[in-house]
């Protein structure tokens, strides 16, 4: 990377998550405050320490342009946390602001990881922020330097700096006052950023604590730490001051802890920014950044790369796999009671592990929700329109890898309920309609499946523009008036379908849509729409909860190896036994069960010939609707890790063959892990066709 | 990127194959390994071109005929399957040999074929050659293939 030092490149994947995350936790706040046109106390301590935080991990990185105009915002919110009464009347100007802040370092912390990367200039944020400090200016600025490197004076024994103590607990016993030299252990590199972590895990600890060199912003903080070692002076009562020499000592990149006295003149006072940081200690919660690797040594919770976990899941998928073949060996060489215990104790572990990596990678909704927040609130801004947003179902957990799928969809989802559904206020009024529009995001989970619900209370679809679109198109499989309304609404899931004349940057190219598809047929889910005109549309994404491994009935097609997931099989029967059921109409074979069931042959599907002496029924059950497919042998039971088909083998051709995926069984062959909703689509769409041949013949 | 651009830029080797009495190249850059053609599994109603999916180290991969690519029919002697990279997929290539090894300047590398184990891909001396080769684009042949 050509931006970043040698030194920095390992702590670029760390700077960018957690200045995401600092950023996402001001956008809450600052979603919150708009609303309510009104920054809390509590909202503005945060903000203020959120700033604070990023203005100095940039610097660290040496991000200079964006630790600086931070600086200048952490000022402003100085003066807040002073008084916050300054605000009053003045709240829309910081709103816009902060989110023009925050936009900002949305874009710099996307792109830091381009080869390229180099900062964006700063000039017009920096104009904004110096003009809100501007009608502030009368006010007295907050005393010198929040910062160690505003101090450019020699350290001095004495300082003109007020002396502050930090507030901690209350000490308890004799209160001791240490010298110590940290020498950290030769070739550690990043010298100055491991000594402001050792500051940041100790200062919570400490009554007062000074440390040379002060400003380890700088560059030649480096060499001095490398030559002299990291001073520190600390004051503390006994018992804390045991545990922050043992902290100190249990450092991976300390190699020594000298006790001693300053040679050095080193100031024993303590600047705003360890002041500032020590209140935000107590303040905050969250747990101080650490050292790499990035597990905690204290505390519950530790962050974890997600390649990680992506990782883990993989190599879980795998030994199950191999589980998976052990059992299928272990059959063939008959009665050996030894390795079935081993396999019982090897399938216990694997559960066990396997659901331990579930819940590692679990995380609820609301992760999600204040980019959704923000969407709802830009376009509103943009198009001068008012929405009531509100999210139901945020605590429940999924998946991180589904739910980062269904951002997008949710996102355009949301974006056409607001243009094009919701009115502006005016027209609302007009209508009789509050001046207000209600959007609603409702998540649940049930059956193993996740439920996606945006419902708005706008004008709803045209159903007379959509049928007229779709004849135009050739989309009709029977008459126009022959059509339902539920199923005419659903003409605009097909590929490119949009029948707004105003296209604008948010939607109206119905992009969109193919977008919420796609990704609903990726995960093997359905969608649906429902919508009355004047009345407003909901719109339903209902998809299955991936996990590890699938339990799954084995059968076969011809020579082809296949699997089913067991949830989604009714029942299995004989086809001999259930002869007299089937039925043929139009030259559709139908089953006679309890409903009138329609049936598809895997061969056919397959495109493979012949026909097998032995066949056997599986009544599918998918979220709506059901169907019967005829396979030739039912192998058994067995667990399966589904793997992701090659990109060469696309959407269409999985909806033309129902398969979703591959996995490996027993002898180590490769199965076709099929999907019961793409089956369901597949004999649909043959019905649709054969309607559109017949009624094309007619006319 | 054009593959002959990309070779250019990397200077990198060229890998030929013999494909009955021709030869084309592919970007050596891209190739991962070349291992004897492993037990593939045909795909219900997939293309002439393909010959089914591999598991390669836990992953699934298409596995397609050179020959047939070439405009050839498919032939049981491809006995040889090159893995490649391509953006982020990864795939097969049956083919009937390996030949040659090349820099883009015209330098000929030939590897040492008692020290391959499972691969064949060692580069041990250079020497010089000016033999006409057929550079294919193989991402944009892969690109024109991709179902939709």
């Amino acid at each position: 990377m050509g931006f970043f030092s040698p030194d920095m490149e390992p702590l670029i994947d760390i700077y960018q998550s957690e200045t995401t995350e600092l950023i996402g936790e001001m956008d809450g706040y600052l979603i919150r405050a708009e609303r309510e046109h009104h920054l809390t106390e509590e909202a503005i301590n945060s903000i203020f320490r959120v700033v604070h935080s990023i203005k100095s991990s940039s610097a660290m990185m040496g991000m200079e342009d964006m630790s600086t105009c931070t600086h200048h915002l952490e000022d402003l919110f100085y003066l807040f946390r002073e008084d916050p009464s300054l605000m009053q009347g003045k709240e829309e100007g910081i709103f816009s602001l902060l989110y023009t802040y925050s936009d900002y370092v949305k874009d710099e912390i996307e792109r830091i990881t381009d080869q390229d990367f180099q900062p964006s200039q700063i000039t017009e944020l920096m104009a904004q922020i110096t003009k809100e400090l501007e009608l502030y200016k009368n006010i007295p600025a907050k005393e010198d330097s929040s910062e160690a490197q505003e101090n450019q004076e020699n350290i001095q024994k004495t300082s003109t700096k007020k002396e502050e103590k930090s507030k901690t607990d209350t000490p308890t016993g004799e209160i001791l006052e240490k010298n110590l030299r940290v020498i950290l252990k030769e070739n550690c590199q990043m010298e100055s950023v491991r000594a402001f972590l050792l500051v940041n895990q100790i200062k919570g600890m400490c009554e007062q604590i000074a440390y040379q060199p002060e400003n380890l912003e700088v560059p030649e903080a480096i060499d001095e730490i490398r030559e002299n070692g990291f001073l520190l002076y600390l004051r503390s009562d006994k018992a804390r001051m045991g545990k922050i020499i043992t902290k100190l000592d249990s450092s991976p990149y300390v190699e020594n802890v000298e006790d001693m006295s300053f040679d050095e003149s080193v100031s024993k006072e303590v600047g705003t920014q360890a002041k500032d940081e020590s209140e935000d200690v107590h303040a905050d919660k969250k747990e101080e950044p650490t050292e790499q690797p990035v597990v905690s040594r204290s505390g519950k919770f530790s962050s974890v790369p997600w390649e990680k976990i992506v990782k883990l899941q993989e190599v879980t998928g795998e030994l199950i796999t191999s589980h998976t073949i052990i059992n299928h060996q272990m059959e063939k060489l008959g009665d050996h009671r030894v390795l079935e215990n081993f396999s019982l104790t090897f399938h216990k572990l694997l559960s066990d592990l396997e659901e331990l990596v579930n819940s590692a990678s679990l995380m609820p909704v609301s992760g999600i929700v204040p980019q959704l927040y923000r969407i709802v609130r830009d376009i509103c801004k943009k198009e001068k329109k008012e929405v009531n947003f509100v999210v139901e179902g945020q605590e429940i957990e999924a998946d991180k890898n589904l739910i980062d799928t269904m951002v997008n969809p949710l996102i355009h989802l949301i974006r056409n309920s607001i243009d094009h559904g919701i009115e502006a206020p005016d027209e609302r009024i007009r209508q009789g309609k509050n001046p207000t529009g209600e959007v609603s995001l409702q998540v649940s989970s049930a059956d193993g499946r996740l439920r996606f619900c945006i419902k708005d209370d706008g004008i709803g679809l045209n159903a007379k523009e959509i049928l007229e679109q779709a004849k135009s198109r050739g989309l009709l499989v029977k008459a126009p008036e022959a059509y339902t309304q539920d199923e005419i609404v659903n003409f605009i899931l097909m590929p490119g379908f949009s029948t707004t004349v105003k296209v604008n940057e948010y939607s109206g190219r119905g992009v969109g849509m193919d977008v919420v598809r796609n990704a609903v047929d990726v995960l093997g889910g359905i969608l649906e729409v429902h919508s009355d005109k004047g009345q407003g549309t909901e719109i339903i994404m209902e998809v299955p909860v991936s996990m590890t491994s699938v339990e799954s009935i084995h059968f076969m097609v011809g020579n082809v190896n296949c699997l089913l997931p067991i949830r989604s099989i009714d029942r299995i029967h004989s086809m001999d036994e259930i002869k007299a059921q089937i039925s043929t109409v139009d030259g559709r074979e139908l089953y006679q069960g309890s409903n009138m069931l329609p049936i598809l042959r895997m061969r056919e599907v397959f495109d493979l010939p012949g026909k097998s002496d032995q066949e056997y029924m599986l009544i599918l059950q998918g979220i709506r609707s059901a169907v019967c497919i005829i396979v030739d042998e039912v192998m058994g039971q067995l667990t399966a890790v589904e793997k992701k088909l090659p990109e060469l083998f696309g959407s269409e051709y999985r909806a033309s063959t129902g398969i979703s995926g591959c996995a490996i069984i027993g002898d180590g062959d490769m199965a076709m892990m099929l999907n019961a909703e793409k089956l369901i689509r597949l004999y649909q769409k043959g019905l649709e066709d054969d309607a559109r041949a017949k009624l094309n013949e007619q006319t | 990127m054009q593959e002959q651009n990309l070779t250019n830029k990397l200077k990198t080797i060229v890998m030929v194959i013999r494909q009955g009495e021709i030869l084309y190249g592919i970007n050596g850059a891209r190739v991962l390994e070349i291992i004897p053609t492993p037990q593939i599994t045909p795909m219900p109603r997939q293309e002439a071109y393909l010959r089914g999916v591999y598991n390669y180290k836990g992953s699934i991969i298409p596995v397609l005929s050179f020959g047939v690519l070439c405009g050839e029919e498919q032939k049981s002697q491809e006995s040889v399957c090159v893995i490649l990279t391509i953006e982020n997929e990864v795939l097969a290539l049956t083919v009937e040999a390996v030949t040659k090894l090349f820099y883009d300047n015209g330098i000929l590398v030939e590897w040492d074929r008692e020290s391959r184990g499972s691969s064949y891909l060692r580069i041990i001396k250079v020497i010089k050659d000016k033999s006409p080769i057929f550079v294919l684009d193989i991402p944009a042949i892969v690109k024109m293939l991709s179902y939709k």
